[in-house]
């Protein structure tokens, strides 16, 4: 009997200390809410002002500025591009090899400017031949055909890229 | 009785609700070249939907972006209107090949060359609910 009184306290001990636990707990908890839901209300918090023997703000703004700076100008001089390497520029200054697959290529291109139509076929030709010529003659190949293209010079029959 | 007025309103009030359908704006973009008037370029766009969709079976825009060795990545822009026109433009600029690269099913595309009538003066990529 007894230690069955004893159980039913205990028990009761337990919900009562939760009970407060989750009292106490659910104020702050509602506050934090309320905090998250109502950005309006962090507005009407009062700015925190140093006084009483700590730095004043202007001190602060001060400290902070060339702080900024600082980080700045060396954030600036880290990312600040960097000359290309002496073998890099000279390949950009020195005209390309030639190569054999640009004079056919531009020879079809003419052909079919001349012919009127670009077909499939000359997409797939073209694409390979793209593949093996060098940047230079590649954009002079892709000049010739899409400046013939948009001025209605050869008809781009490819449904898609004409090349 | 009951049970079939019941039945009937019913009937009634399902059918009124079906009938009403909210699909929001929808705007029809098949593909078109044209010359821009602000510049005398080249131009075209249009809605990768409308394209898909459209009445002919020749209408298509898009871009295609290529990396050749050595070289900046490409990207090629082309479009074919319903009447067969054709417009294409290239362009190595990286922005320009980002944007050409973020075209979708549901993009509005928009190409513009530029005076030297083959790279891309423009590229756009509108992503709006009207193309969808």
């Amino acid at each position: 009997m007894i230690s069955r009184y004893a159980i039913v306290c205990v028990a009761l001990g337990v919900a009562l200390g939760a009970a407060a636990t989750w009292r106490f707990a659910r104020p702050a908890e509602a506050t934090a809410v309320a905090l998250r839901e109502r950005p309006g209300d962090r507005a009407a918090v009062p700015p925190i002002v140093i006084e009483r023997g700590g730095a004043r703000a202007e001190d602060i703004r001060s400290y902070v500025g060339e702080e900024v700076r600082a980080a700045l100008s060396e954030r600036a001089a880290a990312t600040a591009p960097t000359e290309a390497p002496p073998a890099q520029a000279e390949a950009e200054v020195q005209p390309l090899a030639p190569t054999m697959a640009f004079a056919p290529a531009k020879d079809h291109i003419t052909q079919r400017i001349a012919q009127g139509t670009w077909t499939t076929a000359d997409r797939d030709y073209l694409h390979g031949a793209l593949g093996a010529v060098n940047r230079t003659e590649r954009m002079e190949l892709i000049r010739e055909l899409l400046i013939a293209a948009n001025t209605r010079k050869i008809r781009v029959l490819t449904g898609g890229p004409p090349f | 009785m009951r049970n079939t007025l019941f039945k009937a309103t019913l009937v009634g009030a399902v059918l009124a609700i079906s009938g009403v359908t909210y699909a929001g704006l929808n705007s029809i973009n098949p593909v078109e070249i044209f010359t821009e008037s602000s510049t005398g370029t080249l131009a075209a766009h249009g809605s990768m939907r409308d394209a898909r969709n459209s009445p002919d079976s020749s209408s298509y825009i898009g871009c295609w972006e290529s990396a050749f060795s050595g070289s900046p990545t490409m990207a090629l822009c082309v479009a074919l209107d319903a009447q067969g026109n054709f417009f294409a433009c290239q362009s190595t600029e990286p922005q320009q090949v980002e944007v050409a690269a973020s075209l979708n099913s549901a993009s509005f595309a928009s190409f513009v060359v530029a005076q030297d009538g083959v790279t891309c003066a423009r590229v756009e990529a509108l992503q709006y609910s009207a193309d969808l």
